[in-house]
């Protein structure tokens, strides 16, 4: 990285500003980089290199000190961390801890970070699922948020500008509901996923399970090799970070694009307090950044700003952008800054066995699983709640090794690999939430973070609608569990805290009106148009797709908007 | 080509793999046990016999008694630590009751006789087996050499034919 000298203004002026260096901010920075501008590229946390920082991914499982169990300590301090599945011995090092970000939980809430160059690129679930415009016109038809203003056509060519790049495994299904891209190779289903693929099909015509369409590298080409990425190697291990580059995420992917054009000027440790808006010329000239180390504050300038900090954190940029202009947080004219934030549902998964297939089992491993989008209220609205659920599915035969005895006939146990006479289906909702005004993020109005930023205040929660269609979920899937022969069919709540989807949305809104929205069309503000907002803050709504994908897309849109304007001198 | 030279790049690895090894020696596990020596030696003894040595190492061997120790000093309660330290002390109580001899003193069979008189309400001896077969499945000797572990697999192949006891 180039050291940065901030003696003077022009040292610390750049074309373009990217603030944070996670799935969506790394899209931004390899974007305005390739179109030639200078960027800086802002991340919070400290710098996490593509391979060389990935200090347990070639750890073996007994090579853990507790063989990846979470010390006590680590348990009681990071209650919040604790509770996402990721989180474990190997991966802590990419996780916030509770107590050095607090925040104010109005209502139980689990905020889950990763302050480091990558964000929690490094750490996401790989899903890659398109919308359809049966989710872009979902608050249209059905009454709640806004319109979105922008339908499926519009981001259709820049989702496959981005799958090429990232690399997405999948099959072209054909689907309405879940548009085909540009795929590699899906992964395999075994023999009961499929059976249970056939058995769906037959008895239910709008519903299908299908392979999940996932950021793996499933073949080496051209494109990936260039980007120093080779094939996944199903160690299913990803959260620690793959050496392979075998799945997308920023530190392997576009950061290091964006570093080979000479143009990004990456800057870890810089947390941003606001964005300068500058009122002579009616739009922002810049940022303000604190050194998280020194605790320095720095001003740097550009002609334009993209704020990809994650959902929260950037409504609390844009809350903490306090000029006269706008006293209530930069381009919050229509004061809806930080509401209308959502989630997506993922309290109830059902299990059942199947007793087919005894004489088959899988080998090796998979990092990806068969899902099933939604089929819910589709067409038309068809159940006493809004919208519907997505959901994972998996079967599995994993053998184990009897613990039954004490002494030589344990050991004998220990020793003798067995299956189960049966094969263990599971499946997790993923259900989409409706944004409401009351479900909100707002500055506390005198707590601060050690960096003198105002401590956040998040309220929100589950509704009637999503408690309904938990129950349909259930119902539903016990019904096409039984069609397909499953047996000893359970459910189970999971009780999950909003947030622990790592799926939170909105409170930066897109809409037509700046009266109801906050950003438009191409993701400016309504307001202060060279100021661009690409991540989970700008969703109108949720829908039921793992959102990372559609972050990816709308950045890469942004940015040639952004830079045509800029070429016209607009910006 | 081994892993390393797949990465074209042995740094992580070069900082892993001692990381996974300082916690192996002895010194070091000794020095921060919860356990006095005695108790310590009771510990040994109970391992070795829950899964003994045969023609192949048994937990005892496998350092499964510094693994327990860690597990119950670094991820359990302190209710834990007692339930465990105490625990110990009564095995070797019943042992002397029922053998007249200190438990690590009395032979394998013997000591499982004790283990399996022993009152399970408190869960102590649940605690003592369950980490005892946990540190021993999750060692290198027994997922390299028992359950046949695939650091890298690269592959999944969804349906295969089902070797059943195929490490009997």
């Amino acid at each position: 990285m180039p050291n940065i000298n901030i003696d003077s203004v022009k040292d610390r002026t750049f074309d373009a500003i990217v603030i944070g260096s996670g799935i969506s901010g790394g899209w931004a920075a390899k974007e305005l980089c390739e179109k030639g501008l200078k960027t800086l590229v802002l991340e919070r946390g400290r710098e996490v290199k593509h391979i060389t920082d990935y200090l347990t991914t070639n750890m073996m499982p007994w090579e853990f000190e507790h063989r990846n169990q979470l010390t006590r300590e680590v348990k009681e301090a990071n209650p919040i961390a604790s509770r996402c599945y990721a989180f474990y011995e190997g991966t802590e090092q990419f996780f916030v801890k509770d107590d050095e970000h607090p925040y104010i939980q109005e209502k139980p809430f689990d905020w889950l970070r990763g302050y480091q160059t990558g964000g929690k690129s490094l750490l996401w679930a790989r899903q890659t699922q398109r919308w359809s415009d049966f989710d872009f016109e979902g608050p249209a038809r059905d009454g709640f948020a806004v319109d979105w203003p922008i339908r499926y056509a519009d981001i259709a060519p820049w989702y496959s500008y981005v799958e090429r790049f990232a690399g997405i495994s999948g099959n072209k299904d054909g689907l309405d509901i879940l548009p085909d891209g540009d795929f590699l190779p899906a992964h395999e289903m075994n023999c009961v996923e499929s059976l249970f693929q056939e058995q769906v099909r037959k008895h239910y015509k709008d519903r299908h399970i299908i392979q999940g369409r996932c950021a793996h590298l499933t073949d080496n080409r051209q494109i990936y090799l260039d980007q120093s990425r080779s094939k996944c190697m199903h160690r299913a291990i990803c959260e620690r970070g793959c050496p392979y580059g075998g799945y997308f995420s920023s530190n392997s992917s576009t950061l290091p694009a964006a570093e080979r054009t000479g143009n990004m000027t990456l800057r870890p440790h810089s947390v941003v307090h606001s964005i300068i808006y500058d009122e002579k010329l009616g739009k922002a000239s810049g940022v303000k950044v604190i050194d998280t180390n020194t605790k320095e504050e720095i001003d740097f300038f550009a002609k334009v700003i993209f704020l990809n900090a994650a959902t929260i954190n950037s409504n609390l940029v844009l809350l903490n952008s306090i000029s006269s202009r706008f006293p209530n947080g930069l381009g919050n004219d229509s004061g809806l800054l930080g509401k209308y934030v959502a989630f997506h549902n993922y309290n109830q998964t059902i299990s059942a066995e199947y007793e087919g297939y005894l004489d088959k089992t899988t080998e090796g491993k998979r990092p990806n699983s068969p899902y099933v989008p939604r089929f819910r209220n589709v067409e038309k609205q068809e159940t006493d709640f809004l919208r519907g659920y997505a959901a994972g599915f998996q079967a599995s035969r994993n053998p184990y090794y009897s613990g039954e005895g004490w002494g030589e006939e344990l050991k004998n146990g220990l020793n003798t690999r067995k299956y189960n006479d049966y094969w263990s289906i599971g499946s997790h909702m993923m259900g989409e939430t409706i944004p409401k005004e009351s479900n909100y993020v707002a500055m506390d109005s005198s707590a601060k973070d050690a960096w003198g930023i105002p401590l956040l205040r998040i309220s929100i929660d589950y509704d009637e609608n999503d408690r309904k269609m938990e129950q349909d979920y259930l119902e539903q899937f016990a019904e096409m569990y039984a069609k397909a022969g499953f047996k000893n069919i359970k459910t189970h709540e999971s009780k999950r805290n909003p947030g622990n989807d790592i799926h939170e949305m909105g409170g930066v809104r897109m809409g037509h009106d700046p009266k109801t929205s906050l950003l438009d069309k191409w993701h400016a503000l309504h307001h202060c148009q060279n100021v661009f907002v690409t991540d989970g803050a700008c969703m109108t709504s949720t829908s039921t797709q793992n959102p990372s994908l559609t972050y990816m897309a709308f950045a890469a849109r942004a940015v040639d908007y952004a830079v045509n304007r800029m070429k016209k001198g607009e910006l | 080509m081994n892993r390393r030279q797949a990465i074209g790049l042995g740094a992580a690895a070069a900082v892993a793999i001692p990381a996974g090894l300082i916690w192996w020696s002895k010194s070091k596990i000794g020095d921060s046990s919860f356990l006095n020596e005695n108790r310590q030696a009771i510990l040994e003894a109970a391992v070795d016999a829950i899964i003994p040595e045969t023609q192949t190492p048994g937990a005892k061997s496998l350092g499964v008694d510094r693994f327990v120790v860690k597990i119950v000093q670094d991820c359990l309660g302190a209710d834990k630590h007692t339930l465990f330290s105490d625990g110990l002390v009564e095995l070797d109580k019943a042992a002397k009751k029922q053998f007249s001899k200190a438990f690590k003193l009395l032979s394998s069979a013997e000591r499982i006789e004790v283990l399996k008189a022993f009152p399970t309400e408190d869960g102590f001896v649940n605690l003592l087996k369950g980490l005892t077969v946990r540190g021993y499945n999750t060692s290198e000797y027994v997922m390299t050499n028992v359950q046949h572990f695939e650091f890298i697999p690269g592959r999944y192949l969804g349906c295969v034919n089902l070797n059943q006891d195929n490490n009997a």
